[in-house]
């Protein structure tokens, strides 16, 4: 069996409510089966995937930050990038790692201070965040990121 | 003389190390960061599955025991069974091995 599939984003067949890849089927079938023999033709099977779905681009890592340089440690992603100290802002460039590879991200915004029970002080960190890049093959630009960050303290 | 000159030079030391200290030693906060991009120019698309046909239609294509994943390039790579169904009553089917790439 030699198929191709080819789709795009659309409504699926089997459910109205949803967005998937839909598109069509085609190729041939080798051997003898009820469609024919020595090989049958598929042609233009009207097809969907059922596991496809679109999300909001997201980046999840483990940070070392100093006063003017931010260092990626993750497993999934490399990177570095400089602060700006006097106008607290930052440019970070990171590019995925294993399941990742191939996926880069320019990442700009502000820092801004977060406190914590370890550092009552508090600590720099984003406070926002845009992107550009590609992920996963995509073009991605995002803007005014939802942002969580957590004090790494083991 | 001689000991002020001494103790100059001590001071200097002094300084010195700690100035080439700062410079060595840098303090570096380690925390986790999660950042979700909302607006409409952010969206990825995942493909982790295999097309099927739709159901009702002959013949009918089906993924068993499919596994598929899209990497960080956006290739989609998977392996497992295709079934094919050639009419309502399931009988005769065939179980084809698949290998899926994109």
């Amino acid at each position: 069996m030699n198929l191709k599939f080819t789709g795009q984003p659309g409504v699926d067949p089997a459910n109205a409510n949803l967005i998937r890849i839909v598109g069509t089927l085609s190729g041939s079938i080798r051997g003898a089966t009820p469609l024919g023999a020595p090989s049958a033709r598929i042609d233009g099977l009207v097809a969907y995937i059922n596991n496809s779905g679109s999300n909001p681009a997201e980046f999840s890592a483990d940070v070392l930050q100093s006063a003017r340089a931010m260092l990626i440690f993750d497993s999934a992603w490399t990177g570095h990038g400089a602060i700006n100290t006097r106008t607290d802002t930052y440019k970070l460039g990171v590019r995925g790692a294993s399941q990742n590879q191939g996926s880069t991200l320019a990442l700009t915004g502000d820092l801004g201070s977060y406190t914590n029970n370890t550092l009552p002080n508090g600590f720099a960190a984003p406070v926002t965040m845009n992107a550009k890049g590609k992920v996963e093959g995509q073009a991605v630009l995002g803007t005014n990121a939802q942002i969580s960050v957590r004090l790494i303290t083991n | 003389m001689k000991q002020m000159i001494t103790g100059i030079l001590a001071l200097l030391a002094l300084a010195g190390g700690t100035v080439a200290s700062r410079a060595a030693i840098a303090t570096f906060t380690p925390y986790s960061f999660d950042a979700i991009w909302t607006n409409s120019t952010a969206t990825v698309w995942d493909v982790n599955g295999s097309a099927r046909t739709t159901g009702g239609t002959f013949p009918n294509f089906s993924p068993s025991g499919m596994s598929v994943q899209t990497d960080g390039s956006g290739k989609i790579t998977g392996a497992g069974m295709m079934r094919l169904d050639y009419n309502t009553m399931g009988s005769p089917s065939t179980l084809f091995p698949s290998r899926l790439r994109s």
